[in-house]
């Protein structure tokens, strides 16, 4: 193995970790066999739910627009690489600002787009039931379908008129 | 050492939860203790003559949990800890900073050769948590109550170039 570190990139990185602690691993494991695998904590399944539900729609969006993750990434002003996560990733908690340029490009109310990204608590019952129901209608192919489409409207139309209680 | 800093701790009125997690380990029979494991990968990092760190690595342990790199292969940290003579909650001062981050680079790079991209995934202590999140930009998988209730972490490609400086 041949580990190549600057000294620049050390000498950056070294002061990061002062005074923190570092500790990983159970010694009482090391070397067994076959953790079972599980899934995240039951109390953050909610929040990834949102995760899901919101890359879903930045998804559907994107390509509703005919637009690359570069193209969409040039108009809203925001990292690629982020963008590719929040499509991807569920546990990934999305930038608040990468939020807020979304909401712009697609002209949507940022603060709904906020609550539906899972950043902050609350929102409607009526929005929650309608993120659900429009991740669970779409589906990862090229061109939109006539049902995402449709989906996509409706649930458009919620978060256009959804406002707080 | 461990002796005097649990008395200290004691007489300070520091509560038990805040001591350092792995302060009753035995770090003197560490490294000879890990040749038992063959299959692990083991890295140390000596300076001023003593050893700093230490760190067991286990290509085989499990595989990825986060839902974009689900069942892929990874390169567990199956331990990682600074030596306590390089520690201020124990030793009083912290001669050398560092330890942490120049071992997970290593373990990108086993992960790297071996052609699981990077991918990374430990338990960490309770305190180390902060570390793993905020300075390793790792993903928090929550509380996995399978092993010892401990923080399970992961490193996605994508994370590995970052902390690698690549991105």
């Amino acid at each position: 193995m041949q580990l190549n570190i600057t000294k620049d990139w050390f000498l950056n990185q070294a002061h990061l970790e002062e005074g923190l602690e570092i500790g990983a691993g159970a010694l009482q494991h090391i070397g067994r066999p076959a953790l079972r695998v599980v899934p995240a904590a039951e109390s953050s399944i909610s929040t990834i739910s949102q995760h899901l539900t919101f890359g879903r729609f930045v998804e559907v969006m994107r390509r509703k627009q005919g637009w690359t993750v570069s193209d969409l990434a040039i108009v809203a002003e925001v990292s690629p690489e982020e963008l590719l996560v929040i499509e991807g990733d569920p546990y990934h908690e999305p930038e608040l600002s990468t939020v807020f340029g979304l909401a712009k490009t697609f002209n949507l109310p940022a603060k709904n787009l906020v609550k539906m990204a899972g950043l902050t608590q609350g929102g409607s019952s009526r929005l929650r039931e309608e993120s659900v129901r429009f991740a669970a209608c779409s589906e990862s192919k090229e061109p939109l379908t006539e049902e995402e489409n449709t989906a996509l409207q409706a649930f458009l139309k919620v978060i256009v008129e959804e406002s707080d209680p | 050492m461990v002796e005097s800093t649990i008395s200290r701790l004691q007489k300070a009125g520091i509560p038990r939860d805040k001591w350092p997690q792995d302060l009753h380990w035995d770090w003197d029979k560490k490294a000879g203790w890990s040749r038992r494991f063959l299959s692990l990968q083991r890295f140390a990092i000596t300076c001023g003559g003593a050893l700093q760190g230490l760190m067991l690595v286990n290509l085989t342990k499990l595989s990825a949990r986060i839902a974009s790199q689900w069942g892929k292969d990874l390169a567990y940290i199956d331990y990682l800890s600074t030596a306590p003579w390089n520690r201020p909650e124990i030793a009083g001062v912290q001669q050398f900073h560092g330890v942490g981050k120049i071992m997970v680079r290593a373990a990108i790079q086993v992960s790297l050769d071996e052609g699981f991209r990077g991918r990374l995934g430990l338990h960490a202590l309770g305190q180390a948590a902060s570390f793993y999140r905020n300075v390793c930009g790792m993903t928090d998988l929550g509380t996995d109550n399978d092993y010892y209730n401990l923080t399970y972490f992961e490193m996605t490609e994508s994370q590995a170039k970052a902390f690698c400086g690549e991105t």
